[in-house]
């Protein structure tokens, strides 16, 4: 299991933003670092517990197999999946090019 | 006779009786909305115009015969359950200017339900706090002490239902967003079982952990409440289809021979006032004929870890729909207190320190609903402090970058287990409100609200009422 | 390329041909829709909207594995697999991590082209995801952009993953074509590469051969890049690109040089990869369980149930067309290829049986091999009326005929020295005049055969 990496540097926070897509100054990474840092030593508390063999939880309802049946329902209109698009064109999203893959 | 100071009981009995109109109760909610909320500031959007309309509609519908409880009782709504039509923004300056396509699940019951939205309450940006310092556009004020926080994330609605600038309100829980500030507050917030209120519409914090819930100002309101939001969704597949119980019947059955568990792990974290507020209660509720019983529970403090890490997790996946490509602006406008949690739930997530962090708080989690299991095994229901302190004043919230998560500390092992609890008034200090919390097992509303009922019915600290109003 | 082996793996994306999609009851038939008319609060990714699964697509998905004879795991679950682009609404894709619905599988291809050898292949991993929306790239008042269309956004996407068994450019093409036949046989996608409802992704490298190397399984001796050639259309596209990827790999290697792990792109027009630069950054998927979807688990009872909807596969109907038919086994091979054209040979059968005719399935087989008559347009039934009408042609008298094409090869010397020279052509001629002399009676393919006999 790696290590809890308690320590974060700007190109750590860098590296991070970028996965995130979170545009940073210099001076908002140089603050995070400093922010995550914290925060990462005070989750480190968990360490102490011992979790070997205990299996992960991600649901607490005990729920399994919810499905929803192969049926259509209504859509919105075009017009109303648009209504709060900043850019839109011919029945269209619209952004800058990105590049073709 | 002051309309806004109406309970939903008394407002649905007033109503059926005719005693009112529900435009004269929306009406007077406004007259003291106008003035109030610029000192409060609980309110993002206030939406009297439709409000009246739809007031005016429901009198209109009563008159033809049409006996819904709730027709025409008028209610605030956290800002991130989206509304069709009526701005939604979740505090954020990301969605200012949304207008939601549709309805969330809770607001179409309410709206079914002949409920009238006065306006969407602020909150912590996107919910991510406990003092709605965190809102992109304003901190909301305590109706009890203008210089002292509300609490949050659910803010705005704990203040519009302690000024009596509404008849009651829904607001939302990841952790304490009804809890804590309910408590700060004074008034009664029902954080339901996960899974027994649809999530569907309400702008995503930590998926696995937000329940809607509502904010009253009595345990009666809550138990009316419920039943309109909850239920199983087939919109939302985590909502459960155990059968709803009947909240009211069961209200006043009593408490005799219930086992109350007390726990020191969560009373030696609050602090002496309000440990002693907490104690005192607990003697109350014994002499209404429950047994008090010691229980061990995990050390609270470790659920702060687990939490952060399971909620950032989940907060840096539901905050990468907000691109500004369909709605909303974009990346860059995201505040300070977002960026940190969408960056250190990437860092959790990120390849190598998965299994350290979320790998790791979610084999902790197990941990923790087992402890609650087998604690139950022996009681019936937990007592605690909600909140470790009464408000805190205006600021606090700037110093740590963790403050709502220590806040929280006593509502987190019961939230990352996806157990219910309630929690009201039991005390005061100077005027700043108390507030004790009663958790039980999943699904087990019915008995939180009895056991809350039956302490409100016994003491009279829900009579009380803010100076200001 | 004696020096090298190449290790080739294949994935490949299916979309369902559910009514509605993935996660939500939007008309999951987006094909040739009017833009984001096809889209709702769940698939447009809007603030608070849920996904729920659609049962029968997940049971599509299990189909398909149980085809590829995968095993079906007790515990599956739904994930998140986070990354930004423009046509993903959500910022994640809805994915299945490390407990996909179908595991451990294989698949035997015997290319009957190229003997009786057949090939297994691995099937790694059989998993259920959503499409994503699709990008157009346009000039809108002279300024360079990219335009999005939702309508595609959340239908249900299979992807199969197969171990890197492969090891020609033949041998993938054969698996692919088999695996989409299966696909059409299951009933599950229209797999219509065109529209881009079965999309391929080839990753290749290749191997240096050692003196004493045998075909060693495992990691270990594997190359250490591995290139992925992206969205690829059609079969034959596939072996190209594949083939194009190994003698590219095969220079850099020989001129000293290791492939870059990279994804590549298929140029169509150019017949060649080019590198997709941006995409090079290595990713980091961040994967964790979605919290939206509760777990799946599958008792046996399911899977049985899912297993007895499963069809009559490919290799089963050629074998029993072999049996119960007496069809060569390249007859059999042809006319299953085609889900429709073997149903359409099935049912033409049961029109004999029927009418109590004196036609074999062999007739009819080659019938509908040769495509004397369109199955489009003409019917099981007319096809046998067809064949009935053509058989029960007056025969002529074996003596006449004889008699006639002896004297049609007296008076042509000409073609017929043309034709013992080797221009084969010329027997049409032939046939032709004896055609003609016996006024149509005769069965032409009966006069080319007794020509063919006597020109020997």
């Amino acid at each position: 299991m790696a290590d809890i990496n308690a320590n974060l540097s700007i190109p750590d926070v860098k590296k991070i933003a970028v996965l995130a897509n979170i545009p940073l100054t210099d001076e908002e990474a140089r603050k995070l670092a400093g922010e995550l840092t914290q925060t990462l030593h005070f989750i480190e508390k968990i360490k102490k517990i011992d979790t070997k063999d205990i299996k992960p939880t991600s649901h607490v309802t005990g729920l399994s197999n919810v499905y929803r049946d192969d049926q259509i329902s209504p859509s919105l209109t075009q017009k109303e999946a648009l209504s709060q698009a900043k850019s839109t064109y011919k029945g269209y999203f619209k952004v800058p090019a990105v590049l073709k893959d | 006779m002051d309309l806004s100071e109406l309970t939903v009981t008394e407002t649905i009995k007033g109503l059926y009786q005719k005693k009112f109109s529900s435009v004269d109760i929306t009406r007077s909610l406004f007259e003291k909305i106008k003035p109030l909320d610029k000192k409060i500031k609980a309110f993002v959007t206030i939406d009297s115009e439709n409000a009246l309309k739809k007031a005016e509609e429901a009198d209109e519908k009563r008159k033809k015969g049409d006996a819904r409880p709730f027709l025409g009782v008028p209610f605030t709504l956290k800002d991130n359950i989206c509304t069709q039509g009526l701005r939604t923004t979740a505090s954020a300056k990301v969605l200012e200017n949304y207008i939601p396509q549709y309805d969330a699940t809770i607001s179409k019951k309410l709206k079914d339900a002949g409920v009238v939205i006065l306006g969407k309450t602020n909150m912590d940006a996107w919910a991510h706090g406990s003092s709605t310092e965190t809102s992109d556009f304003f901190t909301t004020l305590n109706p009890w002490d203008l210089e002292k926080l509300p609490g949050g994330s659910s803010g705005g609605s704990a203040a519009t239902v302690a000024a009596d600038l509404t008849i009651g309100s829904i607001g939302t829980e990841t952790a304490g967003s009804i809890r804590q500030p309910a408590s700060w507050c004074g008034v009664v917030g029902l954080k339901p079982t996960y899974g027994r209120v649809s999530r569907y519409g309400i702008i995503s914090m930590g998926s696995s952990l937000d329940s809607p819930g509502p904010m009253t100002k009595t345990v009666e309101d809550a138990a009316l409440t419920l039943p309109v939001i909850a239920g199983k969704d087939p919109q939302d597949a985590t909502t459960s289809s155990i059968k709803l119980d009947d909240y009211l019947v069961n209200l006043k059955k009593g408490v005799k021979n219930l086992k109350v568990g007390i726990s020191e792990e969560y009373q030696k974290i609050a602090e002496p006032i309000v440990r002693e507020a907490v104690e005192k209660a607990l003697k109350t509720i014994e002499k209404l004929g429950a047994i008090i019983v010691p229980v061990k529970l995990l050390d609270p403090t470790y659920s702060i870890s687990v939490y952060t890490i399971l909620q950032r997790a989940e907060v840096s996946a539901n905050l990468a729909r907000y691109d500004g490509i369909r709605y909303g602006e974009g990346r860059e406008k995201f505040g300070e207190e977002a960026k940190r949690r969408i960056m250190l739930g990437t860092y959790a997530l990120s390849a190598g320190y998965y299994d350290a962090l979320y790998g790791k708080a979610q084999q902790i989690r197990t941990l923790i609903v087992e402890d609650f299991k087998k604690v139950f095994q022996k009681i019936d229901c937990i007592i605690a402090p909600t909140t470790p302190c009464v408000a805190l004043p205006l600021g606090s919230s700037k110093t740590s970058p963790m403050f709502g998560e220590v806040q929280d500390v006593l509502v987190e092992p019961s939230t990352i287990a996806g157990l219910p609890g309630i929690t009201l008034r039991c005390g005061f200090v100077g005027e700043l409100p108390i507030g004790i919390q009663i958790i039980g097992p999943q699904f087990s509303e019915a008995l939180i609200l009895k056991v809350a009922y039956a302490y409100e019915q016994n003491t009279d600290w829900h009579k009380r009422k803010p100076n200001i109003i | 390329m004696n020096n090298y082996t190449p290790i080739i793996g294949l994935e490949i994306h299916v979309e369902l041909a559910t009514k509605s999609k993935m996660f939500c009851g939007c008309d999951a038939n987006y094909f040739g829709g009017k833009p984001n008319t096809h889209t709702c609060p769940v698939c447009l990714g809007l603030p608070g909207a849920l996904p729920v699964p659609n049962k029968k697509a997940i049971e599509w998905c299990i189909r398909i594995g149980l085809a590829l004879n995968c095993e079906i795991p007790l515990h599956s679950k739904f994930d998140r697999k986070n990354y930004f682009y423009p046509d993903l609404p959500k910022g994640y894709q809805i994915s299945q991590y490390d407990k996909p619905f179908a595991v451990n599988g294989r698949l035997v291809i015997k290319p009957f082209a190229r003997g009786p050898l057949t090939k297994t292949v691995r099937i790694r991993r059989v998993h259920m995801e959503e499409d994503t929306g699709k990008l157009i790239h346009a000039t809108v008042d002279g300024e360079k952009c990219t335009l999005i269309d939702f309508n595609r956004s959340g239908v249900p996407l299979v992807e199969i993953v197969t171990e890197p068994d492969i090891r020609t450019s033949e041998e993938a093409r054969d698996f692919l074509k088999k695996l989409h036949q299966i696909i059409r046989y299951l009933g599950v996608s229209d797999a219509d590469m065109e529209k881009g409802s079965m999309r391929l992704e080839p990753n290749i490298s290749i191997r240096r051969k050692s003196e004493k190397e045998k075909e060693r399984k495992g990691e270990e001796n594997l190359p250490k890049y591995k290139v992925e050639v992206k969205n690829i259309n059609s079969f034959n596209f596939a072996k190209k690109a594949i083939d194009y990827e190994i003698s590219r790999h095969i220079e850099l290697l020989d001129s000293g040089e290791t492939p870059k792990q990279e994804t590549r792109g298929w140029d169509e027009k150019k017949n060649i990869t080019y590198s997709q630069r941006s995409k090079e950054e290595a990713h980091d998927y961040r994967y964790f369980p979605e919290p939206d979807i509760p777990p799946i688990v599958l008792s046996e009872k399911e899977k049985k149930r899912i297993r007895e909807t499963i069809p009559e596969l490919p290799d089963a109907r050629t074998e029993r067309f072999i049996k119960d038919y007496g069809l060569s086994e390249y007859d059999a091979s042809i006319l299953i290829d085609d889900k429709d054209t073997s149903e359409y040979f099935e049912k033409s059968i049961q029109q004999i049986t029927n009418n109590k005719q004196q036609i074999t399935p062999k007739v009819i087989a080659n019938w509908i091999i040769n495509k004397k008559a369109d199955k489009s347009t003409v019917s099981p039934e007319e096809l046998i009326k067809l064949i009935t009408a053509k058989q029960q042609k007056p025969q002529m008298d074996a003596t006449d005929l004889d008699l006639i094409i002896k004297k049609v090869i007296e008076a042509n010397p000409k073609a017929v020295g043309n034709y013992k020279s080797g221009k084969e052509g010329a027997i049409m001629y032939l046939i032709g005049q004896v055609m003609r002399k016996t006024k149509g009676k005769a069965n032409a393919s009966q006069v080319r055969n007794l020509l063919t006999n006597l020109l020997k």
